[in-house]
């Protein structure tokens, strides 16, 4: 558990910190040196185009590289790409976008599925009837053909509005985040029905309490180990689903930088005559390991968070 | 021969988070053959540990049996690991539980739990098993067995899910029969015709009987000896008639006394002990009862009490005798 | 006498079980009924009926709590309802599934206290806590860090903090160390002399039922059989199952208790026809198996069998 902790901790510091690191630029395309194979000989380069950031945290913590390192930077030790760009830097940066898309995703549809289950158990009868299967319907429609209508609707939609934020990440982002809740409604909702039949939730009705004041005091706090029980599951699986829509160029485009964006290049990059290994290699590490990671720490957050779950019953 | 069941010395500990808590404190216990014995206490005394140490049904770890021996028919149990106990298990003593829903596996039905349970200790084919089970059940009054096989426990009353249980324990024909709180959980009818069941059993096939309970009505009902644990010690020792009627242990009496009774006054409570019983991590010295007891001594904090033979069948561990009655 | 707790006729059924199946039960104020009832005879559901924590099936309960008008609490306002159920207290079997084991044990205490909006919340919940003889510095531990007696107190003291007139208790000492147990009985009965308090108790111990009761109302398949004094109850009941029961509870001395256990009468399944104790009855009538019986009054006893 501890090194569990340790490890995603440090993978987190160095996504955040990932401004400050002394990397190559990862859009900067520099076309002599494409398909450059993996080095250790020149580990330091120096008077190669430096990235620009953007945004209130990362601004300041470019200045901060300028003032630290300089002109000096990583050279493209994991190879580069087709486009002669640095794999490591673009690794990086691609860590950024789909664990940040994972994250918010993950936090909406907690958000979604902790009330929608709440109401749900606690209400019951009609209205529990008539929100869970409206989860069911949705958790029905089959994703990839949503995900692809979305993007054709978003791509006939930016062809007459040329200036838009919008764009095919943000798009995956809500589709996510809209039918990936229903879990986390269905175990809220079945925590809360139990809860409410609890003898210390009649006490409280006995002691005079609202069902919004019972709600908030009782149901939720008792509830939230199941809630976040359930987000440390759909984290992974919300990455998982990301580098497969951005893989199948549903997600995250170009020149956008995504785990999933990086898997598609790398795969684009096998030819018959010339196997770029290293462009499949090591953004598949980088997701698997981080995965795992994701994985075990779910695992045991659940074995603290209901000790009773995991031991099973006989 | 020796005595069906004899405890010596017997002291046991949990070991949880780096710390050992004894919880059984050197307990002596003698049940013959035929005979029965009810071991009353609060929660926390340490009755029902002593009864799952007796067929090493606790986990170890935690638990640990550190010192003392356990023999049940000339076999010694107590050493070794704990599946030395597997060849009395069943065969030669029967358990049954507080709670006979967890006792019978919800998704079995009734007859076949109970011929799995008789295949375990004889070779014979199911259709010898089902007869055996139909006889078990028949012998432990229920009415109409060939329609109970059928059933899941869910569809029996409490009362009959104990019955089965008892049957259950019943399949390996044992000497001895240990039932844990075994009317506890049941309604006041049923229980009297749950011990008016294991009376007649010890009656026709001169079973052993250990009872524990905490309920002074049932040991007067069921049980021929007694013995009061506290805090992981026994503190008196002696015929049910005996102690019931002339309690000498300060414990004794004032579990007695503060007994709820249908003939005492109304509208009275009964006579309460004060204080709560010790938790096993914070032992008083001495005599673990002597914060609560209204006759104890200055000695009484400072040294524990042996139990001592007041005459041939009854000993108190008290230095009062009780005398300070 | 006034009456402070009343139910008309009332049923509450699941499915096709009927829990409670057409009961008339009056609590009047400063008196303590004892429900006697074994496993299924609805007395649990009764309370629940009682506080409005269940709806009936049919029939009603009514509570003439602060007026003298009666009030069905489910055609109360929902504020209302919440209001005026101040005035009732309630004690549950399981001390530990009672409270919030995410609160603390003066969180759980305050709360009746917040729902009427009260302000001293603090000083109100350590006088309550010292009433019923439990350390105020134990209130800030959780449930489970405190023993089942300090824990029951600490419940006994929630339900009186808003000074209800009538206290319900559902098994209440049921799960309680003998020594503790005759701890909480005195402190019922210390809190009844000192505040006149109305108790309904549910209980199967005969034996809690004598140190506790005024009257003793038995229950048997969700009607009422019996509805005594309990002194004339204790001197010996009408009706044959009433008769059973107090035969059955088992005296600390051999030679009784196994009488007892001789004396008991073999298990029968409860009918669904006529008296649920036909099939045991010892004095069962043919019409007994067809017919349910009504309660008739005899002096000061009310008894539902046609023998008596």
């Amino acid at each position: 558990m501890k090194l569990c902790v340790t490890l995603i901790a440090g993978c987190a510091v160095l996504v955040l910190l990932t401004p400050l690191l002394p990397l190559a630029d990862s859009t900067a395309v520099h076309l002599p040196r494409a398909l450059q194979t993996p080095t250790l000989d020149i580990f330091i380069e120096h008077g190669e185009p430096r990235p620009t950031w953007s945004g209130p945290v990362a601004a300041p913590l470019a200045t901060l590289r300028e003032a630290l390192f300089g002109d000096a930077q990583f050279a493209p030790l994991l190879g580069t790409d087709a486009l002669g760009r640095c794999l490591l830097a673009r690794i990086f940066v691609g860590a950024r976008v789909s664990l940040l898309l994972a994250l918010v995703a993950s936090v909406a549809s907690l958000s979604i599925g902790a009330l929608w289950g709440a109401v749900a158990g606690m209400r019951g009868g009609r209205t529990d009837q008539l929100l869970m299967r409206g989860a069911d319907v949705i958790g029905a429609l089959p994703l990839i053909f949503m995900v692809i209508f979305a993007v054709a609707l978003l791509r006939a939609w930016r062809g007459a509005h040329t200036e838009t934020w919008l764009d095919q990440g943000a798009v995956l982002l809500c589709i996510t985040a809209a039918v990936s809740w229903i879990p986390t409604a269905r175990m809220v909702r079945a925590e809360v029905m139990s809860l409410r039949n609890a003898t210390f939730v009649d006490a409280a009705r006995i002691a005079g309490c609202s069902n919004a004041s019972i709600l908030r005091r009782h149901l939720l706090p008792n509830a939230a180990p199941v809630a976040l029980a359930s987000w440390t599951i759909s984290v992974p699986r919300i990455l998982v689903l990301e580098s497969f829509l951005s893989f199948l160029g549903l997600g995250v485009e170009a020149p956008g930088v995504s785990w999933g964006v990086l898997l598609r290049q790398g795969y684009d990059a096998l030819t018959a005559v010339h196997v770029s290994w290293w462009l499949i290699l090591f953004p598949a590490t980088a997701l698997a390991a981080v995965l795992l990671l994701l994985g075990a720490l779910g695992e045991n957050l659940r074995i603290r968070l209901l000790p009773q779950q995991a031991r099973g019953t006989p | 021969m020796s005595a069906l069941l004899e405890v010596r010395g017997l002291r046991l500990e949990f070991n949880t988070a780096g710390r050992s808590i004894e919880v059984l404190r050197g307990v002596d216990l003698t049940l013959e053959r035929g005979g029965s014995l009810a071991l009353v206490g609060e929660s926390g005394s340490g009755k029902s540990v002593t009864a799952q140490s007796l067929l090493r049904l606790l986990d170890e770890p935690p638990a640990r049996i550190t010192a003392g021996s356990i023999h049940i028919a000339g076999r010694c149990v107590s050493e070794g690991p704990a599946c030395v106990a597997n060849a009395v298990r069943g065969s030669v003593a029967g358990m049954v539980f507080q709670d006979p829903q967890s006792a019978l596996h919800p998704c079995t039905r009734i007859g076949a739990a109970l011929a799995a349970v008789v295949r375990q200790h004889r070779h014979c084919t199911w259709r010898e098993a089902e007869q055996r089970s139909l006889e078990l059940l028949m012998e432990v009054g229920l009415d109409a067995p060939q329609r109970r096989v059928e059933q899941w426990p869910h569809q029996l009353s409490g009362g009959l899910r104990q019955r089965v249980a008892i049957a259950m324990a019943l399949a390996g024909d044992p000497q001895l029969l240990i039932a844990d709180e075994p009317t506890t959980a049941l309604d006041a009818t049923v229980q009297a015709r749950v011990l008016g069941l294991l009376s007649r059993l010890r009656a026709q096939r001169g079973l052993a009987l250990l009872l524990i309970t905490h309920d002074l009505g049932v040991v007067a009902a069921a049980a021929d000896e007694m013995a009061v644990m506290y805090a992981g010690r026994i503190v008196e020792q002696g015929p049910v008639r005996e102690v019931l009627a002339q309690p000498l242990h300060p414990y004794s009496q004032a579990l007695r006394q503060a007994l709820p009774r249908t003939d005492a006054l109304p509208r009275c409570a009964p006579v309460s002990l004060r204080g709560l019983p010790p938790l096993p991590e914070h032992l008083p010295t001495g005599c673990a009862f002597h914060p609560r007891c209204s006759h104890a001594l200055p000695a009484c904090a400072l040294e524990v009490p042996a139990l001592v033979a007041r005459n041939a069948q009854h000993s108190v561990a008290c230095p009062l005798e009780g005398q300070g009655a | 006498m006034s009456v402070l707790l009343r139910t008309e006729a009332l049923q509450v059924h699941f499915g096709e079980h009927h829990a409670v199946n057409g009961i008339d039960f009056m609590l009047h104020a400063a008196e303590s009924v004892l429900l006697v009832g074994e496993s299924g005879s609805g007395k649990s559901t009764l309370l629940r009926a009682l506080l409005a924590l269940q709806r009936p099936s049919s029939g009603r309960v009514l509570w003439h709590m602060a007026s003298n008008t009666a009030q069905d609490p489910w055609q109360l306002p929902p504020q209302e309802l919440r209001r005026q159920r101040q005035h009732i207290g309630m004690v549950f079997q399981d001390s530990l599934a009672a409270f919030d084991p995410r609160l603390t044990l003066r969180a759980s205490l305050e709360e009746p206290l917040l729902a009427l909006g009260a302000k001293d919340l603090r000083e109100r919940v350590n006088q309550a806590a010292t009433e019923v003889g439990l350390d105020a510095a134990l209130l800030t531990r959780m449930p489970r860090e405190v023993s089942g007696g300090q824990r029951q107190r600490a419940a006994i003291a929630r339900s009186l903090i808003t000074q209800p007139r009538a206290l319900l208790l559902d098994e209440a000492v049921a799960s309680l160390d003998v020594s503790l147990r005759a701890q909480i009985l005195a402190l019922l009965l210390a809190l009844r002399a000192q505040r006149g308090l109305a108790m309904a108790f549910v209980t199967h111990d005969l034996a809690v039922a004598r140190a506790l009761a005024d009257r003793i109302v038995v229950l048997l398949r969700g009607r009422v059989v019996e509805d005594s004094p309990a002194d004339n109850f204790f001197r010996g009941p009408l009706h044959p199952y009433a008769q059973e029961l107090l035969r059955s509870a088992l005296p600390p001395e051999p030679a009784l208790a196994r009488a007892a256990v001789a004396r008991v009468l073999p298990h029968e399944e409860a009918s669904t026809n006529g008296c649920a104790f036909a099939p045991q009855c010892p004095l069962v009538e043919d019409r007994c198996r067809h017919e349910v019986p009504t309660l008739v009054t005899r002096g000061a006893i009310q008894s539902a069998c046609f023998a008596v």
